[in-house]
C-alpha cells in the first residue's frame, strides 16, 4: 500500500513539473519558423553551386518525408505508394510548363492533383488496412508509373523535360540561390502548417486512430474517414513536394514514380524517428546527403541503407531522435547517482 | 478464330504459371507467419544468379539443369533460414507493419549485396537444347519450355497442397498459422515450423529464379520488379491462399495473353487491371485467407 | 422523439461468428433513466450482445434502434456522436496522452467534427471547463497532467468512466465496470454509479456484470442470458429468486 502511495506521489510530482514546463514553452510553430529562418539564412552562406542544389533537394525531401509521416507516424498507415502523389505533382508541373503559369499557381495545381488522386485511391482502398493496404499502395503506385511509360503524351521513358523555373514577384528563380529562397519559403510555410496540424484536434484524432482504432471509434472518431482525410492531406503535401522537385530539376522523369522512391521516403521517416515532429526532417537530410555521398563512392548504396534500416527496425524503432530521451534519461540517472 | 483462342489460352497459362511459381513461396510464408516478405524478390533474384553461376550461362544437360535448380533452391532456402533467425524471429511479437519494413530492409541489403558480388551488367542463361524448341498442338505452335514450366507449376501446386493438407507437417503448420500460442501450448514446435516454412518459401523463390532465368535478363532490377508482380498475384488471389495464388496467376496470364491477341493496347496492364478490379470488388482477394484464419 | 421512445430498442437480433451462434433472437428495450443489467454465465452471449449495442459488432439479422432511429448499421463512432458512450472491460484509453488530453479527446470526438485542423488540441478553452469539472468530479484532477498509462489500476477505470461521462451521453454502456476490482473499489464504483444516476435522472445505463452485488444495488431491471438467448427478464429480486438463475450460476461456480 505504501509503495502504491509513493508511486502516486511520484507521479503527481512529475505531472506537476510537466504542466509547469508547458506553461513556459514557446509556441511550437514559432520554433519551426525559427529553424527555417536560420537554415534559410545560413544555407547560401554554407553551400554554393552543386551543394546548394543538393541542399535544396534535401529541403524538398524534408517536405516529402513530413507528408509521408502524416500517414506513417501520425495515423499508423504504411504506404509504399507515396511516390505516385509526389510524381503526380511533378508531372502536373511538367504538363503545365507550356502555359507558363506562375510557379506558385503550379504548386497549387500540383497539390490539388496529388490530393485528388490520393483521395480517390483511399476511398477505394479503405476497406483493407495494415499490410494489405500497404501492398495495395505499392501496386497502385506501380500502375500509375507504368501508365507514364505507356502514354506518349506523358513523355514515356524520357519524361517531361524543359520545365522553366519561372519568376516570382518579378524575380527569376533561375539561379540556385533565388530558388533556395523560394523553396525555403514554401517548405517553411508548409512545415508550420504541418506542425499546427500535428497539435490540432485533427492530429490528436489521427494518433488516436493509430494507437487504438477500436477505442477511437467508440469515442466517436470516424476511423475510416480519418484515414481517408490523412491520406488526402499526405497526397496534397506530396504533390507540392513533387511540383517543387520538378521546378528544381527542370524535368519530370518517370523514375521518381518508382515504388523504390516510396520506400526511400519511408526510410527517411524511420531514420529520424516517425513519432517526433523533427524525425522525418532530420531523416530526409541524412538520407539525401548519405545517398549523394554513397553514390559517389560505391555502386550499391542500397546495401548500406538496407543495413541501416535493419538496425533501426530491430534495435531503434524510434529512430535517431529516439536516442535523445534515452540518453537524457541515462544522464539524469547518472546525476542522481552522483548527487 | 478457334486457333487464335486456343493459342491465347496456351500462352496465357504459360505466362501465368511462372508467376505462380514465384508467388507460391510468398503466399506460403504470409499464410503461416503473417509476414509479407519484400525480400522474396531478392530471394528470386539470387536464385537466378546462382543458377547462372553454377551452370556458367549454358544449360548443358538435364542433369546439370536439375543440379543447378537444386543448388539454387537449397542455397536460397538457407539464406531464408538465416534471415528468419536473424531478423524475422525477433519481430513476430511486433506488429505486421514492422515486419514488412524489416523485410524491405532485407530486400535492400540483399539487392546491394548482389550488386557488389555480380555487378549491374545483365547476364543471360541459355535454354537446355531439348527445351529450346517448340512443337505443334492442334495447329498451335507451343514453346517446349512453356510446357515444362506449366508441368513444374502444376506439380508444385499439387505438392504444396498435399504437403499442407495431408502430412503431419502440414497439420502442424496449419495449427501454427491458426494460433501460435495455442499450437505451442499443444506442444507443437512452433519455432521449428516457422523456420521450416520460411526456408521452404525462400527455397521456392530460389527454384523459381533458376527455372525462369532462361526467359529473363538476369540483373539487379529483377528484385523490385518481381516483388511487385508477386504482390499483385497475392492480392488478387487473397493473402495466404495457395489455391488463390494459382488461380490469380493463371487468370492474369490469360488476361494478358487475350489482351495481346485481341486488345494489344492493354498488353502489360493485365496485372494492374486485375488488381484494380479486385480492389474495387473484393479487396480481400478471390480466396481471401483460405487456410490461415484472418484476425477479426 | 417523444418521451415514450425507448433510448435503445433491440429487436430479434442474431449474431454468429463462424459456426458459433453467439446471439440468437434477443429483444429488449431500455428507456431513459433506466439501468439495465445483462447477466449470464460465460459464453452466454452477453458480451456479444453488448458489442452489438455498442456498434463493435454488426448484427446478422434484426434491428437495433437508438432513440427511434434504426442504428443497426451505424458504426460505433456514429452511435457515439449521437449520445452513446461506453467503457471497456479492460480500461481502454490513450496511454501516451495525459489524463486531461484523454478527456479532451472524448469531448472533441463526440461533438462530431473531428477535423478541427487549426485549433490547438491540448489548450482549447471552450471545452476546458467541462473537462476540468469532470476531473474534479471523479477526483482525477491531481493526475490531469500525468500520462494516462502511469495511472494505477483503479484510477484507469475511473478515467474511462470520466471519458464516457464527459461526452454527456444519453445512453451509457458499461462492460464489466467492476471486473478485477477489490471489494473496496467495487463499493466506490457502486457509489459513483448511484451519484451519476442521481445527477442525470434521464441517463439510461446498460451494464454487464458478474458481481451480484453491483447488479442488485444499481440496476432497475435484469436480463438473464444463456446460450445466446434471453432466458429471463425482471426486477433484480425476481431474477435472483428464479430457480433458473441459481441453476445457471451454481453450474458455473461448480465448474
Amino acid at each position: 500500500m505504501t509503495t502504491q502511495l509513493e508511486q502516486r506521489g511520484q507521479n503527481l510530482a512529475t505531472g506537476k513539473t510537466t504542466s509547469a514546463k508547458a506553461r513556459w514553452r514557446i509556441p511550437a510553430t514559432l520554433e519551426v519558423a525559427a529553424v527555417w529562418i536560420v537554415v534559410g539564412v545560413i544555407g547560401p552562406g554554407l553551400f554554393t553551386g552543386s551543394t546548394l542544389f543538393l541542399a535544396t533537394t534535401a529541403l524538398i525531401f524534408v517536405l516529402f518525408a513530413m507528408s509521408t509521416n502524416v500517414l506513417l507516424g501520425w495515423t499508423g498507415i504504411t504506404s509504399f505508394g507515396q511516390a505516385a502523389f509526389f510524381g503526380a505533382g511533378a508531372y502536373t508541373v511538367g504538363l503545365l510548363a507550356p502555359i507558363a503559369l506562375p510557379p506558385l499557381i503550379q504548386l497549387f495545381v500540383g497539390a490539388a492533383v496529388g490530393a485528388i488522386l490520393a483521395m480517390i485511391f483511399s476511398l477505394v482502398a479503405n476497406r483493407v488496412t495494415g499490410v494489405e493496404f500497404a501492398m495495395l499502395t505499392l501496386v497502385f503506385g506501380e500502375s500509375i508509373s507504368l501508365l507514364l511509360y505507356r502514354i506518349p503524351a506523358l513523355g514515356g521513358e524520357s519524361g517531361l523535360p524543359g520545365i522553366p523555373r519561372g519568376a516570382i514577384f518579378g524575380t527569376s528563380l533561375f539561379s540556385d540561390k533565388t530558388f533556395w529562397w523560394y523553396a525555403i519559403a514554401i517548405t517553411g510555410v508548409l512545415a508550420i502548417v504541418i506542425r499546427r496540424l500535428r497539435g490540432s484536434t485533427f492530429g490528436a484524432s489521427l494518433t488516436a486512430v493509430r494507437d487504438n482504432p477500436l477505442r477511437a471509434s467508440a469515442l466517436g472518431i470516424n476511423v475510416k474517414l480519418s484515414r481517408i482525410v490523412a491520406f488526402t492531406v499526405a497526397g496534397l503535401l506530396a504533390g507540392v513536394a513533387g511540383a517543387l522537385y520538378a521546378q528544381l530539376q527542370g524535368i519530370a522523369s518517370p523514375d521518381i514514380m518508382s515504388w523504390t522512391v516510396s520506400g526511400e521516403v519511408i526510410i527517411m521517416c524511420l531514420i529520424g524517428g516517425m513519432h517526433t515532429y523533427w524525425g522525418p526532417a532530420i531523416g530526409a537530410v541524412i538520407f539525401t546527403v548519405a545517398n549523394w555521398a554513397l553514390s559517389n563512392s560505391t555502386s550499391s548504396p542500397e546495401l548500406y541503407f538496407g543495413l541501416g534500416l535493419l538496425v533501426i527496425v530491430l534495435v531503434l524503432p524510434e529512430g535517431l531522435l529516439g536516442l535523445v530521451p534515452m540518453i537524457s534519461k541515462r544522464m539524469t540517472r547518472r546525476q542522481k547517482v552522483l548527487s | 478464330m478457334f486457333g487464335q483462342i486456343f493459342a491465347a489460352l496456351v500462352s496465357g497459362i504459360a505466362t501465368g504459371m511462372p508467376l505462380f511459381i514465384v508467388a507460391s513461396g510468398l503466399t506460403l510464408i504470409y499464410g503461416v507467419m503473417r509476414v509479407l516478405n519484400f525480400a522474396h524478390g531478392a530471394f528470386f533474384m539470387i536464385g537466378a544468379f546462382l543458377f547462372y553461376n553454377v551452370l556458367g550461362g549454358v544449360t548443358g544437360s538435364i542433369s546439370l539443369l536439375i543440379v543447378g535448380l537444386l543448388i539454387a533452391a537449397l542455397s536460397v532456402g538457407a539464406i531464408g533460414a538465416v534471415s528468419e533467425v536473424a531478423v524475422f524471429r525477433r519481430l513476430y511479437a511486433r506488429d505486421h507493419t514492422t515486419t514488412l519494413l524489416a523485410s524491405y530492409a532485407l530486400l535492400l541489403t540483399l539487392d546491394g549485396l548482389v550488386q557488389q558480388i555480380w555487378g549491374v551488367s545483365p547476364r543471360s542463361q541459355t535454354q537446355l537444347p531439348a527445351f529450346a524448341g517448340s512443337f505443334q498442338i492442334l495447329g498451335v505452335r507451343v514453346a517446349t519450355y512453356d510446357v515444362v514450366l506449366i508441368g513444374v507449376g502444376a506439380v508444385l501446386a499439387i505438392g504444396l497442397t498435399l504437403l499442407l493438407q495431408r502430412t503431419s507437417f502440414g497439420q502442424t503448420t496449419r495449427a501454427v498459422a491458426h494460433d501460435q500460442t495455442m499450437a505451442r501450448a499443444l506442444g507443437l514446435h512452433a519455432r521449428g515450423v516457422q523456420l521450416a516454412v520460411f526456408a521452404l518459401g525462400a527455397a521456392l523463390a530460389g527454384l523459381a529464379g533458376g527455372l525462369i532465368s532462361p526467359l529473363l535478363s538476369i540483373d539487379p532490377s529483377l528484385a523490385p520488379t518481381f516483388v511487385v508482380q508477386s504482390f499483385a498475384i497475392v492480392i488478387v488471389g487473397g493473402l495466404g491462399s495457395m489455391g488463390g495464388a494459382l488461380i490469380a496467376a493463371l487468370l492474369i496470364g490469360l488476361l494478358d495473353s487475350f489482351a495481346v491477341t485481341f486488345f494489344p493496347g492493354f498488353a502489360g496492364f493485365s496485372l494492374y487491371i486485375a488488381v484494380t478490379l479486385v480492389l474495387l470488388l473484393r479487396p480481400q482477394g478471390i480466396f481471401g485467407a483460405a487456410f490461415a484464419s484472418r484476425e477479426a | 422523439m417523444n418521451a415514450e421512445t425507448p433510448v435503445l430498442e433491440v429487436q430479434d437480433v442474431y449474431k454468429s461468428f463462424g459456426p458459433s451462434h453467439a446471439v440468437q433472437g434477443v429483444s429488449f428495450t431500455v428507456r431513459a433513466g433506466e439501468t439495465l443489467a445483462l447477466i449470464g454465465p460465460n459464453g452466454a452471449g452477453k458480451s456479444t450482445m453488448f458489442g452489438l449495442a455498442a456498434g463493435e459488432h454488426r448484427a446478422d439479422k434484426g434491428t437495433i434502434s437508438y432513440q427511434g432511429h434504426n442504428a443497426t448499421r451505424w458504426p460505433a463512432s456514429r452511435r457515439c456522436r449521437n449520445g452513446l458512450s461506453r467503457t471497456f472491460q479492460v480500461a481502454s484509453f490513450f496511454g501516451t496522452r495525459t489524463v486531461r488530453e484523454n478527456l479532451l479527446l472524448a469531448v472533441e470526438s463526440a461533438r462530431g467534427h473531428p477535423f478541427a485542423f487549426w485549433d490547438t488540441f491540448s489548450s482549447g478553452h471552450q471545452k476546458a471547463t467541462r473537462v476540468d469539472e469532470m476531473l474534479v468530479r471523479l477526483s482525477l484532477h491531481d493526475y490531469s497532467a500525468l500520462r494516462a498509462d502511469r495511472l494505477a489500476q483503479g484510477d484507469r477505470k475511473r478515467l474511462e468512466f470520466a471519458m464516457a461521462l464527459v461526452q454527456q451521453p444519453k445512453l451509457l454502456l458499461l462492460d464489466e465496470p467492476t471486473a478485477g476490482m477489490s471489494l473496496e473499489d467495487i463499493q466506490q464504483t457502486i457509489d459513483m454509479l448511484r451519484s451519476v444516476k442521481e445527477a442525470n435522472p434521464q441517463l439510461a445505463i446498460v451494464l454487464t456484470a458478474h458481481d451480484m452485488e453491483v447488479i442488485f444495488s444499481v440496476s432497475d431491471r435484469v436480463l438473464l442470458m444463456g446460450q445466446g438467448k434471453l432466458l429471463l427478464e425482471g426486477t433484480p429480486a425476481e431474477v435472483e429468486a428464479a430457480p433458473l438463475t441459481k441453476e445457471l450460476y451454481l453450474g458455473v461456480s461448480a465448474s
